[in-house]
């Protein structure tokens, strides 16, 4: 009897501890604010100065939540920071075609590269576009278009609060 | 009630709590307890695409832990693959949501 309460003692601490582990790595990986985003910071500074935006808007698509969380937009590219929160654990990454940008006149800017860390519950990167070059844009407009789902956000580019 | 009772009461409220965390938050370090079907869906709305009509589902001739799901989806066609890893299936690969040329009998991809 004394065996077993024994043994019924080490599997109860186990699971406490393994349970914590497990819930620790995850909390960490899905609340874990802005990784490395500083460095990324410093890497546009390379190109000049950097507009900082302030988005944080979000939309739903086939219960995964997509937040477009900040703009750059530097002398040579338009960098967006986007989170996707999975509705369901274990799915595919968001493809990186999927959010367009465009600007106020309605030209596509194309993507350059993109870049993410990705885990069972969601992603999280950058989208590198070209840049605006001279043009004069009052907003941008970023499209979420795969097969038959759409959705858009206007990304104004004239509030002061927003910028940094 | 003794103090180590008490305790051991605590442990185990704990242990069960933390269990039904991890099952509540799909964190399973041995693989999912996914059927294959569930999968299949999960495939296609992860990827925005679907669900789609399933013509046909094949178990992989040489391995029956591989099936793939024949399927077309309004304009789009898609081949999609789920594994069986563990307990339950996963994600596998294959090809989802290639545009159907109706111009054509037959559209041909990786041409």
């Amino acid at each position: 009897m004394r065996q077993l309460t024994k043994l019924a003692t080490v599997v109860r601490r186990m699971i406490i501890v393994l349970a914590g582990i497990m819930l620790v790595m995850w909390a960490v990986d899905r609340y874990w604010p802005d990784k490395g985003i500083k460095e990324y910071i410093r890497l546009l500074e390379k190109d000049g100065p950097v507009t900082h935006y302030d988005v944080d808007r979000s939309f739903k698509i086939d219960g995964d939540t997509i937040i477009v969380k900040t703009m750059y937009i530097t002398p040579t590219q338009v960098v967006i920071h986007y989170k996707d929160i999975k509705g369901d654990v274990g799915g595919w990454s968001l493809s990186n075609n999927a959010l367009k940008l465009f600007d106020s006149k309605g030209k596509e800017l194309m993507q350059r590269s993109s870049s993410a860390h990705s885990s069972p519950w969601g992603d999280e990167g950058f989208l590198h576009y070209e840049g605006l070059g001279n043009t004069i844009n009052s907003s941008l407009t970023i499209r979420f278009e795969l097969f038959d789902r759409n959705f858009e956000l206007a990304l104004p580019l004239g509030k002061e609060d927003d910028r940094r | 009630m003794k103090r180590k009772t008490l305790i051991t009461l605590c442990e185990w409220v704990a242990a069960v709590a933390l269990l039904f965390l991890l099952f509540k938050l799909e964190v399973y370090p041995l693989g999912t307890f996914r059927s294959a079907d569930a999968t299949h869906a999960l495939s296609e709305r992860s990827l925005h695409y679907g669900p789609s009509k399933v013509a046909k589902k094949v178990t992989v001739p040489f391995d029956s832990h591989q099936i793939v799901y024949l399927g077309t989806y309004k304009d789009w066609f898609s081949a999609d693959l789920v594994v069986k890893r563990g307990f339950g299936w996963e994600l596998g690969s294959g090809e989802s949501g290639i545009k159907i040329d109706r111009s054509k009998p037959l559209t041909i991809v990786g041409e």
